[in-house]
């Protein structure tokens, strides 16, 4: 029987590896069979914007790109929902962050605590969380 | 499903997570049902000293809809607190009954 884990993810992803183990972690278990939910809390909500590139070449050089690069996961947060991971985000911590009205990746939903976290709690085997 | 969750608040009032804590655990009460039990450790202890504003209405709210609060006792030693100076209700447990909590409930997620 297939067993479901929530993620509960306070980081957002540039230069911080608890969302880069957050999503791969995810992919791992979706590729074994389990369920994943994800929920994007405080500045995990960071990773649920589609990107918006500066117009015209970036003044990031080669080196720090390549660096920053590794730590995108907009494509990887899109693989997960494709896989059948559940994505909600905080809208109070979008909100504080000025966020609340960017357009998501495909699959993210917008969420809160009081109902999205809390219904992904009432179909889960596993809680963990992750980040600071 | 789960019937008992311990939120474990670690970080100090003025830091996000402690709020994103308080928060969980109040919508996992009211909202889910579950038996919230709200820990709180190192720093974390700050939160319970009956703080004004919204994190300190967010406590009381949780206590007044039944959640337990507790306070690792080491924790306020380390840094010059009594008990006497945490808000009415507050329980507070030592190491081993901080273990136990977390080994008779069915997840733990710290902030």
């Amino acid at each position: 029987m297939s067993r479901t884990i929530t993620l509960v993810l306070l980081s957002g992803s540039t230069e911080n590896d608890d969302a880069v183990f957050a999503v791969n972690l995810s992919k791992a278990i979706l590729e074994k069979g389990g369920k994943v939910n994800l929920f994007l809390y405080g500045n995990g909500c960071n990773l649920a914007n589609k990107p918006v590139p500066v117009e015209g070449r970036s003044a990031i050089s080669d080196a720090l790109r390549a660096h920053m690069d590794g730590y995108v996961l907009s494509e990887k947060i899109e693989e997960l929902t494709r896989l059948g991971a559940k994505i909600a985000t905080c809208h109070t911590t979008e909100y504080s962050r000025g966020t609340e009205g960017c357009p998501y990746l495909d699959g993210v939903e917008r969420g809160d605590v009081g109902n999205s976290y809390t219904r992904f709690l009432m179909a889960t085997d596993v809680l963990l969380a992750i980040g600071n | 499903m789960f019937s008992t969750v311990n939120v474990v608040v670690r970080k100090t009032p003025g830091q996000e997570p402690a709020v994103l804590g308080l928060r969980a655990a109040w919508a996992m009460l009211t909202n889910g049902g579950f038996d919230v039990r709200l820990l709180c450790m190192g720093d974390g202890v700050f939160n319970l000293l009956g703080l004004p504003g919204y994190a300190g209405d967010m406590l009381r709210r949780f206590m007044a809809e039944g959640g337990s609060v507790h306070a690792l006792g080491t924790s306020l030693e380390e840094r010059g607190l009594s008990p006497e100076a945490l808000i009415d209700g507050v329980e507070v447990v030592d190491a081993e009954e901080a273990a136990e909590m977390v080994q008779d409930a069915e997840a733990t997620t710290a902030y």
